[in-house]
């Protein structure tokens, strides 16, 4: 009577390798949407950085002498990488929510504006406290002929 | 109970599953491997290249000024070795950067981004692709941005100070022609004498006076001795030192002559007379006749827009002989007269005055062309055409025209018959076209102009120099001649004097080889109707190169003489503006004076030379771009 073709030792083998190979298929493939997730997310998370660096940086707002009654789209800047200081005061008075809703924000963000000595200048925001993940955009500019550092944070 | 002996599924074969687990193992490995970087290499890269370009645009805002107020250590540094005044502070701190490199200076250079971009970031700064600066270390691997900036560069190895001059010629003196061209005009008939009178002002002092000569055209009995009965000048007779340049045999002849009379012109009037027969035909003159006067000149050109010119006729004097009371040789004068009016003129006044004299209503008649009757005693034309012609006069006969309407840009002639037509005489006694300029002025026949030329403004303060360029060559009828010019100068208007053995019906052609090619300069608009000047518009000369004439007379011996000649109006500059940079002063003004000497050419004699010399701390030197590069990296 022949074995049945089951029971055989190289079909329990080949059985066996096929299993395990499955299973290492579905860990990483599960790793693998876990990663393309996470990279959307902070694609996503860096162009709104990019985009609230660019706004401090570049431009000057809409109007472009818009104050905390009346502004229509945020920019901090004079002209390019010369920075406004009174419109970087009335940042410090809009609120979290509002300068979030300005942005369609709906993680964190927090702004650091620091002389490139390290003396800080301006940290608006939350800092990122155990962040799932966590962008940066970075880039510089002139207050009062001094250099300093602008690096925006946006984390989740 | 046996089983069949069945075959095993091809799915459950052992190749099958091993095949598919290693399938399945390179898919997972493809998939994790695929995702190394928390960020896509895209974003990353514009974010170097942004922060790049913040780092060049803040070195394009900052200023010297800034880093003043900020270094003061840092910006005396600059100071002192870069040779940048005080009034240069806004100068921007990329230009800064690229004067320090231009000028060997990479430290200053370093020291300056140092000071200002203290930053906790892998970048290097470079100038035409020199490292200048840099933070961080970076290998082919890495992913690195760059922003770039062109700067408009300063010459490297020179000293950005220095002096540079202009130089304008204050005094000059230089040898200028005067022409006086003697109309043609005739006659004395069947032997009687004809006399023609030029009276011609020279305004020169007289020691300016360096050379003079008459040259004349005749059509004479051939024998100099009998038939050319007078020859003076300024009452001087000067027969003795008439040179024929060219006789035609016979007793009927045709000549070209020359005189020197350096000696005898003067300041002021001269009066140039000539008196002669022709017993086989009439005494007349031919085109070509002129007088050249070369004289020394020391004042510049002034232009003037509003001008009053009159051009007075020669004196054209016809007396007959008789013989006993039943022949008589008969009179009559004739002159072709002519005159210009220069390119972009607007003529306002144009009239002609003529003084005929012992004008005789004798009933004598003529054929023009073999078959047209002519019994006026004085006809008029201008440019070919009549404005006067009536018969049964007598006596003096003073006329005016408006002669406006008749007028055309460049030459211009007019013909007057008195007592005459072609070949035919019919005044008694005597017959004169009057013109005494010196005593009777208002009284002489002549044309008065009265126009506005704004063209000439612009050559205020040039040097204005008229050259005599003889054609040259040989006698020939078609002839062609070539003036070669090389001269910085402006081409204000030429007069060609054309000389001929005889004459009759020309056509003058022109081509410079640079741009103007088969312009026809003159052309006669009848017989004979040449005129002893043919005006050329400047502009069509060739000052750097050959100006090509080809003349034509429809008539055989009607050759054209070699001492036909142009008559040349050239406006010189006499200053020259702000030349090279040099280190000293003295070369400075040395390479004007020679930019200016050179300008001017080797004929005009500079005498006082002024100049100005400017130090280059105020002029900008610059050429071609630096490149200044910020590059940035992960």
């Amino acid at each position: 009577m022949l074995k049945a073709q089951v029971l055989s030792g190289d079909y329990i083998l080949s059985i066996t390798v096929f299993l395990t190979s499955v299973v290492f298929f579905i860990y990483f493939t599960s790793q693998y949407t876990e990663i393309t997730h996470v990279e959307q997310a902070k694609t996503y998370l860096l162009n709104k950085a990019n985009e609230i660096r660019d706004s401090i940086l570049y431009y000057p707002g809409t109007p472009s002498h818009w104050n905390s009654s009346y502004v229509i789209k945020y920019g901090f800047s004079d002209k390019r990488n010369v920075l406004n200081i009174t419109k970087l005061t009335y940042l410090k008075n809009i609120s979290y929510e509002d300068f979030k809703n300005a942005y369609n924000l709906n993680e964190e963000v927090f702004i650091n504006i620091s002389y490139v000595n390290g003396t800080n200048y301006l940290l608006y925001g939350l800092i990122p406290s155990n962040p799932s993940i966590v962008v940066k955009s970075k880039g510089y500019s002139l207050i009062e002929k001094k250099v300093v550092s602008v690096e925006v944070q946006v984390w989740n | 109970m046996e089983l069949n002996n069945q075959k095993k599924g091809a799915v459950f074969t052992y190749d099958a599953l091993i095949a598919a687990s290693l399938l399945l193992v390179s898919i997972s490995l493809v998939m994790y491997t695929a995702h190394e970087n928390s960020q896509t290499p895209k974003l990353t890269s514009i974010d170097k290249y942004k922060i790049a370009t913040d780092l060049i645009n803040i070195l394009q805002i900052y200023t010297l000024k800034d880093l003043k107020e900020a270094n003061n250590t840092l910006y005396n540094n600059i100071i002192t070795n870069l040779n940048i005044t005080n009034e240069e502070e806004n100068i921007k701190i990329s230009e800064i950067i690229a004067l320090a490199h231009i000028s060997g200076r990479d430290d200053i250079a370093a020291n300056i981004i140092k000071f200002l971009l203290p930053l906790n970031e892998n970048f290097a700064v470079y100038a035409n692709n020199t490292e200048i600066y840099k933070v961080g270390s970076d290998n082919a691997n890495m992913l690195v941005s760059s922003a770039i900036l062109p700067i408009s560069g300063y010459a490297e190895n020179k000293n950005p100070l220095g002096y540079s001059a202009r130089a304008y010629a204050k005094k000059i003196e230089r040898n200028t022609t005067l022409i006086y061209p003697i109309y043609v005009g005739g006659s004395g008939n069947e032997g009687a004498p004809y006399t023609q009178t030029k009276l011609f002002y020279v305004d020169v002092n007289q020691t300016d006076i360096i050379n003079a000569s008459i040259y004349f055209a005749v059509h004479y009995g051939g024998d100099e001795t009998i038939h050319i009965q007078s020859l003076k000048l300024n009452d001087v007779n000067i027969k003795s030192r008439l040179v024929w340049l060219w006789e035609d045999n016979g007793f009927n002849v045709g000549a070209y002559g020359y005189i020197d009379v350096h000696d005898i012109i003067k300041s002021g009037w001269n009066n140039f007379t000539i008196t002669f027969t022709n017993p086989y035909f009439h005494s007349h003159t031919h085109p070509g006749g002129r007088i050249e006067i070369i004289t020394k000149k020391r004042t510049f050109y002034k232009p003037m827009s509003y001008k009053n010119k009159t051009f007075y006729f020669d004196d054209a004097f016809s007396k007959e002989i008789t013989w006993g009371w039943w022949w008589r040789s008969y009179t009559g004068a004739w002159e072709v007269f002519d005159f210009y009016v220069p390119e972009g003129s607007l003529v306002n006044n144009a009239t002609l005055y003529l003084n005929i004299k012992d004008v005789e209503d004798s009933g004598g008649w003529a054929y023009d062309n073999g078959w047209i009757y002519i019994n006026e005693d004085v006809i008029v034309r201008i440019n070919g055409q009549e404005i006067y012609a009536k018969d049964g006069l007598s006596g003096d006969l003073e006329l005016s025209f408006n002669i406006l309407p008749y007028l055309k840009e460049g030459t211009n002639y007019i013909i007057v018959y008195a007592n005459c037509y072609g070949n035919y005489f019919f005044g008694i006694d005597e017959t004169r076209i009057y013109s005494d300029p010196k005593n009777d002025p208002l009284h002489s026949s002549r044309v008065f102009l009265n126009y506005t030329l704004d063209r000439d403004s612009r050559f205020y303060g040039y040097i204005d120099v008229t050259k005599s360029y003889e054609f040259g060559g040989a006698a020939d009828n078609p002839y062609n001649t070539i003036i070669t010019l090389n001269t910085s100068a402006t081409v204000q208007e030429a007069l060609l004097h054309l000389a001929q053995k005889y004459s009759y019906d020309i056509e003058v052609w022109f081509n410079n080889h640079s741009g103007y090619s088969d312009i026809l300069i003159y052309e006669s608009q009848g017989a004979r109707d040449v005129p002893s000047s043919i005006y050329m518009k400047g502009y069509l000369w060739n000052t750097k190169g050959d100006n090509e004439f080809n003349l034509i007379d429809t008539c055989n011996g009607c050759e054209f003489l070699p001492w036909s000649s142009a008559e040349v109006k050239l406006l010189i500059p006499s200053f020259v503006s702000y030349g090279k940079i040099f280190e000293n002063e003295e070369d400075a003004i040395n390479d004007a004076i020679n930019r200016l000497q050179n300008l001017i050419g080797s004929e005009i004699n500079i005498l006082e030379i002024s100049n100005e010399t400017l130090s280059t701390g105020n002029i900008p030197w610059m050429y071609g771009p630096l490149l200044l590069k910020v590059k940035v990296w992960v």
